[in-house]
């Protein structure tokens, strides 16, 4: 990874986050509420830990951040976890949907965890993303080069409270 | 307020912090601007942008609009091209889109008619659609109304009601937790009608359509009714 720690690193951030859990842990209470977590971190470490593409960072209630060295990382593991995801609910095996959004840009390393801007916009584009749905920032796609066989359709600007200019997203899939 | 025009182009971008925002396709060949002056114009986009205040942006009917705001709603009327419309907070409302993609973190959506594709998504907020091609919507809190749904239909809603009425025989893929789902189809279609499986507390679908194959609907809840009818 590049950077030091207490350095500034730039990459790309990932947020995920499980679609209506609040709900759905009232609904079947906590034993069942815990396998989803358990079983989402599981797949998301697969997904950004294979072939080093980068880590999870942490968890964030039901949701988990990840960071990459680059888009292009981030949004192949992102793809390969909303796939893994889909096969289970399509199975019955995972009850509920993912939604992610991905920014990318320069961060601050504290410890273990990556803090910054660019970090609360990746987090405001994910929540505007719908169960199933990755969105990317235009920034991001900008410098993510050849990431084979995704489709992009721009979706419009996103203005986060405190950033001057608006940012452009795109939603992305296979 | 002052207004500036400028020729029309294919696609105008729309950007503005906080302030409502009205968008108003008509017969003419320009774009009218009113409520700022930073327009930036090129071959094939209008670009709008201002900080605060109320904006209005007349442009002609048919022309594709990407329109943003942090905070005071967007309000889209006549005919539209491609719309893809963000908001922070605020209503957004659309009377007539070839095709829509909409999205607000708080605010209720509400479309007339879109011809094709009709994406939407709000994080709290009711939405309501009067007639599109194809829908794919989703809301975590709120009441989701789709009617004369002639394509696919895909609605997902973590606490709220899900109205679904098709026009005809389409797939329909509708999920809560809680709260009830409706589905209506045609008198005639007969669906394929999928539960929820094997999911634990799910409930069972009551279905008083005849079985059949034409088309698929997969409707399933946690903890709410779920029911498929003729009308």
């Amino acid at each position: 990874m590049s950077g030091s720690s207490g350095g500034v690193c730039t990459g790309a951030v990932l947020f995920t986050d499980l679609v209506g859990f609040t709900e759905y842990n009232a609904e079947v209470g906590d034993g069942e509420a815990v396998v989803a977590l358990d079983t989402q971190i599981r797949l998301a470490t697969e997904a950004a830990e294979r072939l080093d593409r980068g880590r999870v960072v942490k968890e964030l209630g039901d949701g988990l951040m990840c960071w990459f060295d680059t888009t292009g990382r981030a949004i192949d593991a992102a793809l390969e976890l909303m796939d893994e995801v889909e096969a289970g609910r399509a199975h019955g095996t995972f009850p509920l949907a993912i939604r992610m959004g991905i920014h990318h840009g320069e961060a601050i390393e504290r410890g273990s965890d990556v803090v910054g801007n660019t970090i609360n916009v990746g987090a405001r584009i994910a929540d505007l993303a719908g169960p199933g749905e990755l969105l990317v920032s235009d920034d991001a796609m900008a410098v993510a080069g050849d990431v084979a066989g995704v489709n992009c359709s721009a979706v419009g600007p996103v203005r986060v409270k405190g950033v001057k200019d608006a940012i452009w997203i795109q939603r992305v899939s296979r | 307020m002052a207004k500036l025009t400028v020729p029309a182009t294919p696609l105008v971008r729309v950007s503005c912090v906080s302030g409502r925002v009205t968008v108003v396709a008509e017969d003419r060949i320009d774009v009218e601007v009113a409520g700022t002056d930073d327009v930036r114009h090129t071959a094939g986009t209008t670009t709008v942008s201002t900080t605060s205040g109320r904006l209005e942006v007349r442009v002609p009917s048919g022309t594709d609009i990407v329109v943003g705001a942090t905070s005071g709603g967007v309000s889209v009327r006549g005919v539209v091209g491609a719309a893809s419309i963000t908001v922070e907070t605020g209503k957004v409302v659309v009377e007539h889109a070839a095709s829509l993609d909409a999205r607000s973190r708080s605010g209720a959506i509400e479309v007339g008619s879109c011809d094709g594709a009709c994406r939407v998504r709000s994080a709290t907020g009711k939405i309501v659609v009067g007639s599109c091609g194809s829908a794919d919507v989703a809301t975590t809190s709120g009441r989701i109304s789709l009617r004369d749904v002639r394509g696919a239909a895909v609605a997902h809603c973590s606490t709220g009601q899900i109205s679904i009425e098709l026009a005809g025989a389409s797939d329909v893929e509708a999920e809560t937790i809680t709260g009830r789902v409706t589905v209506s189809v045609p008198k005639g279609v007969r669906p394929l009608v999928i539960g929820p499986g094997d999911e634990p507390s799910a409930t069972d679908v009551d279905s008083s359509v005849d079985d059949g194959s034409v088309c698929t609907v997969t409707a399933r809840s946690v903890n709410g009714q779920v029911k498929v009818v003729n009308r």
